[in-house]
């Protein structure tokens, strides 16, 4: 759904999902998985429904994301590093899928 | 450590919470004028929502954004030479009316203390509930345009915008220099202004430039052969999985319109977490429809020691903040005897001329861009609460077996008991107990707020360093 | 003036069991009043253990009490969920505490020693076992014990309920089966009369025939000016919650429970605070250090959400039931675990109130017990 205005010259590798992407340096987590091109970062525990992130400023807690092993980051404050492992928390009653 | 009159004696003289253009200005001053300060925000860098990444951004992306984004390079400038002590990515999940702040960073959480406080945490936008709009492809403007500053992400499918207010129009007009394929922009805003809004034109007429402005994104927008509506109602999204379709009323005539994202926008509330966990007083403005701390001229809250500064205080814009900041600084300094009554007096003269110079237009434009909300005419499937999935129908409900109080509701319903802690659902929820029940908002209340401000591990409360 | 038969003061736990039961009992027109207080609401900021574990020690009276309270509840919980159609995270299925070190199990064996005592000499079993380290680890299988953990109590039939749903599910119930339920007014005087009394809030008045006093702390100021002094004092208990997890804690323990949401409630502490209900840093720290030697795991956790709460809780832990000295007709119903006890407010206790005969097995839980 979004892509890079222009070609960045900086970039830094993460492991999303398992498979390594190559991403800008300096931006968010959350900014950097929709710039892979994913949809969504999370289902909802509750009623298992896709969400994404949706205020990018902290506020709404859409954008949770296992980082680094821990799970329930709030992707949109937390600046993406190199060789950071970031699973997207598609989970639903609890259970991990 | 106290003093014999309870004032902390350890730590820094002030403490700012916020790295927007109030925290930065009021730190500046501050500084200026031989003040211990710590400046504490959550982001990686300085420059608040406005001016995010605004030491980092490329130049094309710099262009886009136009003048009123670069108008912060000073301002940051300014700060990085000052140097004040400054936590960058330190989330404050709890601030005590002693001056005591806890906050998180980098995976570590710790005590500070000051004797002042200033909260410059700014605003937020409105959160307004629609069918749809928990589905990937919604996300507010104010995001979208987080991920041009921040990311230098541009939308590559059809757009729709919805809402209302100037940032609306704004994000259009970054977006159309961006070439981004706009399919339309549905404004709830009527295409007559009404008539409270022009009784404040005359004195907006003083910022002809601020109006002039307005006029030329308009005339952008037209000029782009955009499909613009105006006075729309129930507005809704539809898709499997993720958007496909947006769809509105206007009069009777149903707009529909294919896209694969909708930005929404309601306008912005000031961030009142903190000043609700410590227990500051708050007053609430019914035009524009939200609560804001109690304050003097310099941004003192009711308590004496705690200052309101930029958005937070009140919704004025970016340049009115950095002003704000500057009168709190002056105050403190005062408090602190770095000058004396009559200097602070004698400086903050020119301070509060441009301040009114700024704020000629503000009256008209909160007129003119008052929340049109409806809520009763959201379907009773609808999610109030994002984080816990509590729908429209479910609060209408314990609202009618006597649930008055927006606590009450949280309490018996789980709305607000998700990670947001009701950041994004509070406001809605007395919304629609004033609208079920015909109180006053006033008289219906708001949701308390509690410490932790930011969700954080268990590990790091038990092992947290405590000042010595 | 609007009138009704009985007017009960305070919707909170107490309160809505008592009046649910008026309703049931067809005690003519009841009307509840409640003003949702900022500070006096611990029906809204419990941790909804149903339990008699560790109740009573200073009072047989009590101890037997909050057991059948319990045994009641097996009938009292499904009822009310099919009555209203809420869910109310309800189970029997016990409820247990760890033991860290040796002193705080030698507390626990000799309390429960006494409270097993006490029961058979008034002719029912205090359920409790005392468990070691692995026994108590296969309660909880999907867990693992921090090292410092070297056994625990468990009682089988104790149990837990989701308090804000059960208040929920109560006050619609009242509501359905006919009952009157004004939310927002705040009662400011008790006037006693002859035959009627006359009730006033910040908005209307009130007559009536019965009063039922049920409004927690707030109890307090409504009878001093009735001249009666009511023995209560403010504790404080924070409590701590966690992001949702899978669900891996089958049974409540003391000092942690994962609700049917799958959160994870850490508290109680107990302070002395006044009607402060503020959160502390201290007490947040000290108790999650606990949760995580009780259950290392917890480290990851995220804590979401503190509260505070102020118990309404006598000298003597016990519940006062009464009426007023030389009013009858005024009734006092105030006390801590009215999550527990709510099987029994909302029938034995409602029955006394109709009838104005009190049973013999709360006749010493009443005032009198404090002016000796
Ligand atoms: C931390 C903590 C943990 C607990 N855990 C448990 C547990 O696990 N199990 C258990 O059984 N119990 C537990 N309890 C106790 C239980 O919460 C209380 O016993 C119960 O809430 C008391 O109910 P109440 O109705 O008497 O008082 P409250 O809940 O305080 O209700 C009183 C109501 O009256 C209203 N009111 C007051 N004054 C007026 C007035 N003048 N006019 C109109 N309305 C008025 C108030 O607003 C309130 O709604 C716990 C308590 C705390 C604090
Ligand atoms: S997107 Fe809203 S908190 Fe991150």
């Amino acid at each position: 759904m979004f892509s890079s205005y222009e070609t960045t010259k900086q970039t830094v590798t993460i492991i999303l999902d398992g498979k390594p992407q190559r991403v800008p340096a300096g931006v968010s987590v959350a900014a950097a998985v929709l710039g892979t091109g994913k949809t969504h970062t999370r289902t909802s525990l509750i009623s298992g429904e896709p969400r994404a992130p949706f205020c990018m400023m902290g506020v709404c807690y859409e954008c949770l994301l296992e980082i680094d092993s821990r799970k329930d980051q709030q992707s949109c404050q937390v600046q993406v590093k190199e060789g950071m492992i970031i699973n997207r928390q598609i989970r639903t009653n609890g259970e991990e899928k | 450590m106290k003093d014999a009159f309870g004032i902390t004696t350890i730590g820094f003289d002030v403490a700012v919470i916020g790295a927007g253009p109030a925290g930065i200005s009021c730190a500046n001053s501050l500084a200026d004028m031989g003040l211990e300060v710590v400046v504490l925000d959550e982001q990686p860098n300085p420059g608040g929502q406005i001016y995010k990444n605004i030491e980092h951004v490329s130049s094309a992306c710099l262009n886009i954004l136009g003048d009123d984004y670069s108008a912060g390079q000073p301002l940051i400038k300014k700060f990085r030479h000052r140097n004040p002590t400054y936590y960058p990515g330190a989330s404050v999940w709890q601030v005590n009316s002693d001056g005591h702040i806890f906050y998180s960073k980098d995976g570590i959480s710790k005590e500070e203390a000051a004797k002042f406080i200033v909260v410059a945490t700014g605003a937020m936008e409105r959160p307004v509930p629609f069918p749809g709009w928990t589905l990937p492809g919604v996300m507010s403007a104010g995001g979208a345009n987080n991920l041009i500053k921040n990311g230098g992400l541009v939308p590559n499918g059809r757009v729709a915008l919805a809402g209302s207010g100037p940032l609306l129009l704004l994000e259009a007009v970054h977006l159309i220099d961006m070439g981004v394929d706009i399919k339309a922009i549905l404004e709830t805003t009527p295409a007559i202004p009404n008539i409270s809004s022009l009784i404040h034109l005359p004195q907006a007429l003083g910022r002809m430039d601020l109006l002039k402005k307005g006029i030329s994104m308009l005339q952008k927008i037209k000029k782009a052969g955009i499909p613009h509506y105006k006075g729309i109602r129930k507005l809704s999204v539809k898709g499997n999985d993720r958007v496909e379709s947006v769809h509105a009323l206007k009069g009777d005539d149903s707009i529909n319109v294919d896209a694969d994202m909708l930005f929404v926008h309601f306008g912005v509330v000031p961030n009142t977490s903190i000043y609700r966990q410590i227990g500051c007083e708050h007053e609430w403005n019914d035009i524009q429809r939200y609560w804001y701390p109690q304050s003097d001229k310099w941004g003192r809250t009711s308590l004496s020691n705690v200052f309101a500064a930029g958005d937070g205080q009140f919704v004025h814009g970016a340049v009115p903040a950095a002003l704000k900041g500057e009168l709190t600084a002056l105050a403190i300094a005062a408090d602190m005897k770095m000058i004396d009554k009559d200097e602070r007096d004698k400086q903050a003269k020119s301070i509060e001329n441009q301040l009114q110079n700024e704020l000629k237009p503000r009256s008209f434009i909160d007129a003119l861009y008052a929340p049109i909300l409806n809520l009763l005419d959201v379907p009773k499937e609808t999610l109030i609460c994002r984080c816990e999935c509590i729908t429209m129908g479910q609060i209408l409900d314990v609202i009618d077996e006597g649930c008055v109080d927006p606590n009450e509701v949280k309490a018996l319903l789980r709305p607000g008991m998700g990670p947001c802690q009701g950041k994004m659902c509070g406001s809605i929820i007395s919304e629609i107990i004033s609208m079920r029940t015909g109180k006053k908002i006033k008289e219906v209340g708001s949701l308390n707020i509690r410490p932790p401000l930011k969700n954080i591990p268990l590990s790091e409360i038990a092992e947290i360093k405590f000042l010595a | 003036m609007k009138h009704a038969d009985i007017i009960v003061i305070g919707g909170g736990a107490t309160g809505a069991a008592c009046a649910l039961g008026l309703v049931r009992e067809k005690a003519g027109t009841v009307l509840m009043l409640d003003k949702t207080f900022g500070i006096y609401r611990p029906s809204r900021a419990n941790f909804g253990l149903t339990g008699y574990l560790l109740k009573g020690l200073n009072d047989a009276v009590y101890a037997k009490w909050a057991f059948k309270a319990i045994q009641e509840w097996a009938e009292f919980g499904p009822q009310l969920e099919q009555d209203s159609g809420i869910s109310l995270d309800f189970a029997l299925n016990g409820v247990g505490e760890p033991f860290l070190c040796e002193e705080e199990k030698a507390v626990r064996v000799q309390q429960t020693q006494q409270l097993k005592e006490m029961a058979e000499v008034n002719g029912y079993k205090y359920n409790c076992e005392i468990l070691d380290r692995y026994e108590f680890s296969q309660l909880i299988p999907k867990m693992e014990l921090g090292e410092k953990v070297i056994g625990g109590m468990f009682s089988s039939d104790n149990g837990h309920v989701n308090p804000l749903f059960m208040l929920r599910a109560m006050r619609k119930t009242y509501i359905n089966e006919g009952g009157i339920f004004i939310a927002g007014e705040s009662v400011m005087e008790i006037i006693p009369g002859q035959s009627h009394t006359i009730i006033k809030t910040n908005i209307e008045s009130y007559v009536c025939s019965k009063v039922v006093v049920a409004a927690g702390h707030g109890s307090t100021r409504l009878l001093n000016h009735l001249g009666v002094k009511l023995p209560l004092f403010p504790l404080r208990g924070q409590l701590m919650v966690t992001n949702r997890q899978p669900p891996m804690l089958p049974i409540p323990l003391f000092l942690v429970r994962q609700t049917g949401e799958g959160t994870f409630m850490i508290g109680v502490s107990i302070e002395q605070a006044g009607h402060d209900i503020g959160t502390t840093v201290e007490a947040m720290n000290s108790q999650a250090k606990k949760a995580i030697e009780l259950f290392p795991i917890m480290a990851e956790f995220n804590w979401v959400r503190s509260w505070g709460a102020i118990r309404v809780i006598t000298q003597d832990d016990s519940p006062v039931y009464d009426t007023i000295p030389g009013h009858d007709n005024i009734f006092v119903l105030v006390g801590h675990s009215a999550v527990s006890l709510a099987s029994l407010h909302s029938s034995i206790i409602p029955k006394w109130i109709i009838s104005g005969r009190k049973p013999k097995e709360i006749e010493n839980l009443g005032l009198r017990r404090f002016h000796v």
